[in-house]
């Protein structure tokens, strides 16, 4: 499902005083396909542009697309049809927020996975409801048998984390929009939980991811395209290695991964390296580099 | 004189037979920066609420400047030392607007009204928010919300500081301006203890403990310890610059890789290369 945003607006507390318009005219399209990352300073308005994706926030002015679902609500459609649309949209784009393991509420990892899949399918048998809630906690790489019985309290942090994602898995999406999802991770944690999300996404079981995050290394590291959002808008959608090699105000603000932070300081001294920001290739163009000159 | 000293403690949650914290020894110095690294679930909160008293320990003891938080007649003089800031911007405001706010701990304590303002200004001074004073908190940034945090912290005016992964939920430039704002009181003398999942901000502090299943396993200045190797079985990961030159130099590259900053590691690149 191809997303594509034109001139989306969107203004909080409309009809009050103290109005405040988050979004001034978005245009972005992410292909089907994407790992697509979006990045900007706190009010920038990437959160308000994500929660439209999957209809928790309705289109005001613009027109947004995702797949065939056209999110703007038009005169024909009577309340009941946009319900059901959003229903369904809902099904195919499963978002992630910010500390999800925050919204784990059930008694057990199994209620608390299977939460989403009754939602969805009201109509499915225990068994395969069972089927699917142990195929969702198996991708993000729990162990079903151990955890299904389990409190999700008394998961580890990055545990607890992955549970709520597969909260989500669980309704197979097409599309998965994370915020900060490794926030408050240790290293490692952080590690394993992008590395899950890539597997998700090279093996086909999700085809698009969006990632929203504040970690310039992490978005050269791992998505292919990126959106800058400034005040309101998406003042560039390009790859990492363009995004960090422009240099102004607006990517200045947001600091560089280090790769591309060495590769400018080396090009001032007129070593210029050809490779994207993603380390392992920096390592390896200077290693390259260095080769040649001695 | 040693501002915290934590003796031989072990620590478990009631009716829990696991402990958390596990014969842990710890000391940290008068105006002394502790970092606390460690993996989600490795007891680093733990730590830091059996520091102020909020926790007592199961065996041994925790002394802050000396006093003992078994001891329940102290309970009030140690909390007043020790003051904390968490990781969430959004739920630490108790007040709609920023004065008010800071105002909440010395108005607990039954400090006088003329001193409260004196303190709310020295406050907000020590955090670079003076022109916010009047402003509600929630028209603030993330960055902006947790120096407030921390301004009303000090207006209790505590010898201790402990920040517990409080730059977790910011942005890059929130970031940097809590962490200026650390670094700056931690100069003036304040003792810190800041507890965090990134690898660059214990570059900052004097001292780096890394704890694993509520024990203490490495102790040491921060290059002593992100250049350990053994930090990867405790969660962490080398800082990336570090890996950087780690990798260059097995690959043969004649840097000096013990560099830990992206600044650092791109002087020692533009060195090798303008060399040749």
């Amino acid at each position: 499902m191809q997303i594509i945003s034109k001139g989306l607006t969107f203004t909080y507390n409309r009809e009050a005083d103290f109005h405040r318009q988050a979004l001034q005219g978005v245009d972005l399209t992410i292909n089907e396909g994407d790992f697509f990352g979006i990045v900007g300073e706190t009010g920038s308005g990437k959160s308000t542009f994500i929660q439209h994706l999957n209809g928790l926030i309705k289109v005001q002015g613009g027109s947004l697309w995702v797949g065939d679902f056209n999110l703007a609500p038009t005169d024909k459609q009577g309340k009941k049809q946009y319900k059901k649309m959003l229903k369904q949209l809902r099904h195919k784009v499963g978002m992630v927020f910010q500390y999800p393991e925050y919204q784990l509420f059930a008694e057990t990892v199994f209620e608390d996975v299977a939460f989403g899949v009754k939602n969805f399918f009201p109509t499915l048998s225990d068994e395969e409801i069972e089927k699917r809630v142990a195929k969702a906690i198996d991708l993000v790489g729990l162990d079903y048998n151990k955890v299904k019985n389990k409190s999700p309290f008394e998961l580890s942090g990055g545990q607890k984390r992955r549970a709520a994602i597969a909260g989500i898995l669980v309704s197979e999406p097409e599309v998965l929009v994370l915020d900060e999802p490794v926030a408050g991770l240790d290293p490692v944690g952080k590690k394993r939980l992008m590395s899950l999300l890539h597997t998700l996404h090279d093996t086909g079981i999700v085809k698009t991811i969006v990632i929203v995050s504040h970690d310039m290394d992490e978005i050269s590291e791992n998505v292919n395209r990126v959106a800058l959002f400034c005040g309101g808008r998406a003042v560039k959608v390009c790859t990492p290695k363009e995004l960090f090699s422009q240099k102004d105000e607006s990517s200045s603000r947001l600091g560089l991964p280090v790769t591309a932070y060495v590769s400018e300081k080396l090009n001032e001294v007129g070593v210029e390296l050809s490779s994207d920001f993603k380390t392992e290739n920096f390592i390896k163009d200077l290693v390259k580099k260095y080769k040649e000159t001695v | 004189m040693k501002a915290i000293e934590i003796k031989n403690v072990t620590f478990n949650y009631e009716n829990s037979k696991i402990p958390v914290i596990k014969d842990l020894s710890l000391s940290v110095d008068k105006g002394e920066f502790l970092c606390i690294l460690g993996e989600n679930g490795s007891g680093k909160s733990t730590l830091s609420r059996l520091i102020n008293g909020l926790l007592l320990p199961s065996q041994g003891d925790v002394l802050v400047f000396g006093l003992n938080t078994r001891d329940k007649a102290k309970t009030y003089e140690i909390r007043k030392s020790v003051g904390m800031v968490f990781q969430n911007p959004d739920n630490q405001m108790i007040a709609t607007i920023v004065e008010d706010d800071i105002a909440f701990g010395p108005e607990n304590l039954g400090v006088p009204s003329d001193e409260i303002g004196k303190r709310i200004d020295f406050a907000l001074k020590s955090v670079n928010m003076e022109r916010y004073k009047k402003v509600a908190g929630q028209k603030l940034s993330g960055g902006q919300k947790q120096r407030i945090a921390i301004a009303g912290a000090l207006a209790v005016m505590p010898e201790i500081l402990i920040l517990d992964e409080s730059t977790a939920m910011l942005d890059p430039l929130g970031r940097e301006e809590v962490l200026s704002v650390i670094k700056d009181l931690n100069k003036s003398g304040m003792t810190v203890i800041l507890i965090t999942h990134y690898m660059d901000e214990a570059l900052l502090a004097d001292k780096v403990a890394v704890l694993s299943s509520g024990e203490l396993k490495l102790l040491g200045t921060p290059t002593e310890v992100l250049s350990n190797p053994q930090i990867k079985n405790y969660g962490l990961d080398y800082p990336r610059p570090y890996y950087i030159a780690q990798k260059l130099k097995e690959n043969g590259l004649p840097i000096n890789a013990n560099v830990f900053t992206k600044e650092d590691l791109a002087e020692e690149l533009c060195k090798l290369f303008q060399k040749g």
